[in-house]
């Protein structure tokens, strides 16, 4: 006899379930009380359990699946084993949001956790902001309207230094969610030791340029400080964490009276209880600022400090100054951005006076006993400089989407840029060697005039090269072994040295990538940097080779650096006010001088002055 | 015109009229095929870009000149002849030192015709997967791909989607019939 049933619960099923009943449940074919019963019974019997985990399983195609798309696999296993390592049990406490699935966490502040996640429509690698479990009742109300204002701000500016705000709505258990562009970078203190002074100024630069175009907006960020800067592997700038920003329109006062930010980055009138405003994000900005180019906070010993300290130390004036700090700096950028740590709100300069400042970081740098290098030696220092930081952007840029074959031109353009870095150091031990030939050839009374003027040229090219190298490897190169005014020649040569196994280690994959991949729109910027590159070093190497009497070399040389500055100009027409070409046709005219005073020819007489008039 | 949905007759007819884009459906179907049949034949990826090129513009003009009869055979079958005669003239040139891996494969034509069937199966499974793809519920695939191919354990995959174990082995059973029917649509197709 059965037992009365005591409530209306389904009958229990005691038999396995039938191949039809299984398959129904597993098709979600079975309703209401069968259905029940079926699930109920599959959740205590394992043969069943294990059965509907077989069930519409074909060996033969996952195993065909499996062989070809193993790098789809290992990536999906790879995102699961990230899960599976990450500091909060998975996914018991992740939160579980419809259309996404979350891969793992990436951070977690007071307020809000970070996770990476996948969309699954349209496929793309996302980072979700997910706020809290509220505490109590008050303050969830305020962090949730933060949270929805920082989300709108967002979503209504776009700018290439703010990430793109994709999808904001509430998890399955209730907190609210922002979805965003995944920025795939490190924070800024965590890359700051491996930088360049050039790296750092462009990043100062960036970052300024961001906070202009938030506060020509309307909006203040609040919380600017190291580990809400991400950084691309191309140096590119990402100000992340809106969690306390606000909109400075008329009426949206902040009344909400708390201190809330970072205690190292906060300025002195917030510790008074000042709302968050433009003039507190440029304080911010001008200790990110000096801490990124000097190394030290400068106001405090160490970072991680109280409230009161910090309260404390941000209303006295900094410990150093850039200007007394970093001598290489030009006065005007190092006094601007130590203004930006004045006291008083109001003297601090704009964002967008100090990006201004920056437009071409490497001005920004003086070398000793020479004031500010004058802009040309510079525009050469830099091309030289971006031939090896150039190999790495154009790698990432080629890689990102897979074009059809690469045309021939485009070949020879990879090629050329894959071999330059060689060539370039070759070039500077040979401009070395000539440079001492012809500082011995000038001590006999007979060639002093004929070689001085091939001396100078020499020594103005050197000039360039050891402006390149304090570009490649700066912290190879500490200051105080400079001997007069000039970096001594065996550094250069040794700094080189190390600067190109790194570049040489580099270049293989770079150049493979290249080759795959290169007939990808190039910007025309980068475009642009190559051909000043390629011009640039064939001048220079005309030069030098006109120096050693080899003149039909040089000739050639100066015939692709002319042919280089031309296709340059003509692609860069578009922006006229912005073409760097009149300096390479300078570089070319020199060049076709020097090969004429060698030659005495007419018709290289007459290069130099067609490449004079182009510029 | 699609490349995944065309039949080859109508991708075939449709090739000279600009409008129908049919020349670009007709690359994306039949390059990724030639691509890996060169690369399964030991050419670098770069060589294989460079077969595929030369087998397509060469289709291209027997085509246009007539000499491609539907009726003589299958569309791949021909395409197979091309990319054959490619990739033998490519080995056989003196210029080039290809490792030992392709030199046993100098063999005869039944061995180069399984490399062609192994490429030719497996473009078909990528274009199934990727149709069925676009036609299923994206949760739904996401659940089929960590918990077929990636192993990932059924309760794992139905928390962190927020769906039920049940409906775990469902996508499953799904999309591999799905998966199957669509392949052998596109067999009949191409």
């Amino acid at each position: 006899m059965t037992p009365p049933r005591l409530d209306n619960s389904p009958p229990l099923i005691e038999s396995c379930l039938d191949d039809e009943t299984l398959e129904r449940l597993i098709a979600e074919d079975l309703r209401g009380d069968a259905s029940q019963a079926a699930h109920d019974h599959l959740r205590r019997c394992t043969a069943c359990a294990a059965r509907a985990e077989e069930s519409g399983t074909d060996e033969r195609l996952l195993a065909s699946l499996r062989t070809e798309l193993p790098d789809h696999i290992a990536a999906l296993r790879a995102s699961v084993r990230a899960v599976a390592d990450g500091p909060v049990p998975w996914p018991a406490r992740w939160p579980v949001i419809e259309g996404f699935r979350i891969v793992r966490l990436i951070g977690e502040g007071g307020s809000a956790r970070v996770f990476e996640a996948v969309e699954l429509r349209p496929h793309r690698r996302v980072a979700i902001r997910v706020l809290r479990e509220p505490r109590g009742d008050g303050p969830r109300s305020r962090d949730e309207s933060r949270f929805a204002e920082s989300a709108s701000i967002l979503a209504r500016h776009r700018h290439p230094g703010l990430p793109v705000v994709f999808a904001v709505g509430s998890t399955r258990q209730g907190e609210p969610f922002m979805a965003m562009e995944y920025c795939d970078g490190e924070p800024l203190d965590l890359v700051a030791p491996s930088l360049s002074p050039i790296a750092r100024l462009t990043i100062v630069r960036e970052l300024a340029a961001v906070l202009a175009h938030c506060h020509s907006h309307g909006i203040a960020h609040g919380d600017v400080k190291p580990r809400n800067i991400l950084i691309g592997a191309d140096h590119s700038v990402k100000l992340v964490d809106f969690g306390l920003a606000r909109s400075l329109e008329a009426g949206a006062i902040d009344l909400t009276c708390s201190i809330r930010g970072t205690p190292a980055y906060l300025s002195p009138e917030r510790f008074d209880g000042g709302a968050v405003d433009e003039a507190s994000d440029l304080f911010a900005l001008g200790v990110v600022a000096s801490e990124l180019l000097v190394g030290e906070h400068p106001h405090l010993e160490v970072r991680r400090v109280g409230w009161a300290e910090a309260a404390r130390a941000a209303s006295r004036p900094p410990r150093w100054t850039l200007r007394e700090r970093m001598p290489t700096l030009s006065l005007a950028v190092a006094s601007l951005l130590d203004a930006l740590l004045s006291q008083a709100p109001a003297k601090r300069p704009q964002a967008a006076v100090v990006a201004e400042a920056l437009t071409v970081p490497a001005t920004a740098i003086r070398r000793r006993g020479q004031g500010i290098l004058n802009r040309r030696r510079f525009v050469a220092a830099a091309g030289l400089g971006l031939l090896m930081v150039g190999l790495a952007v154009l790698a990432s840029t080629a890689s990102n989407s897979r074009p059809p074959a690469p045309s021939p031109a485009a070949l020879k353009r990879a090629s050329i840029i894959a071999l330059s870095p060689d060539l370039v150091f070759d070039s500077y031990a040979d401009l070395v060697e000539a440079g001492d030939r012809l500082r011995g050839e000038s001590a006999s009374e007979s060639g002093r005039s004929r070689t001085a003027s091939n001396l100078s040229l020499v020594e103005e090219a050197l000039g360039n090269f050891d402006a390149a190298a304090a570009l490649i490897e700066p912290e190879v190169m500490p200051a105080a072994p400079r001997a007069k005014g000039r970096v001594r020649r065996g550094e250069i040569i040794s700094t080189i040295r190390l600067a190109r196994i790194r570049v040489g280690q580099q270049r293989l994959s770079d150049a493979a990538s290249l080759l795959g991949g290169v007939e990808a729109p190039m910007l025309d910027e980068r475009r642009a940097r190559q051909q000043l590159i390629v011009s640039e070093f064939h001048s220079t190497r005309a030069l030098l080779l006109a120096a050693q009497g080899e003149v039909a070399k040089a000739r050639d040389e100066a015939a692709t650096a002319l042919r280089a500055a031309r296709e340059l100009f003509s692609e860069s027409g578009a922006r006229a006010e912005e073409r760097p070409s009149w300096f390479l046709f300078q570089r070319a005219e020199q060049a076709w001088n020097a090969v004429a005073a060698r030659s005495g020819s007419a018709e290289d007489r007459q290069a130099a002055v067609d490449a004079a008039t182009l510029r | 015109m699609s490349a995944t949905t065309a039949t080859s007759t109508e991708l075939l007819n449709a090739l000279f009229d600009p409008e129908a884009g049919a020349w670009g459906a007709f690359v994306g179907r039949y390059r990724p095929l030639i691509e890996s049949f060169a690369e399964r034949c030991g050419l670098s990826s770069e060589e294989a870009r460079d077969v595929a090129q030369s087998v397509l513009l060469e289709f291209y003009r027997s085509y246009s000149e007539g000499k491609y009869q539907r009726d003589r055979g299958r569309l791949r079958d021909w395409l197979f002849g091309i990319a054959r005669h490619r990739v033998g003239r490519l080995r056989r040139d003196p210029e080039r030192r290809l490792l030992s891996l392709t030199e046993d494969a100098e063999s005869g034509p039944s061995d180069v015709g399984s490399l062609w069937e192994a490429a030719w199966q497996r473009e078909l499974l990528l274009a199934a997967l990727a149709r069925v793809k676009a036609d299923v519920d994206p949760a739904t695939f996401e659940a089929f791909e960590l918990f077929a191919l990636a192993g990932v354990p059924s309760k794992a995959v139905a928390e962190s989607l927020g769906i039920t174990e049940n409906a775990v082995y469902g996508a499953k059973r799904r999309i591999m019939t799905r998966l199957r029917e669509v392949r052998s649509e596109l067999e009949n197709l191409y």
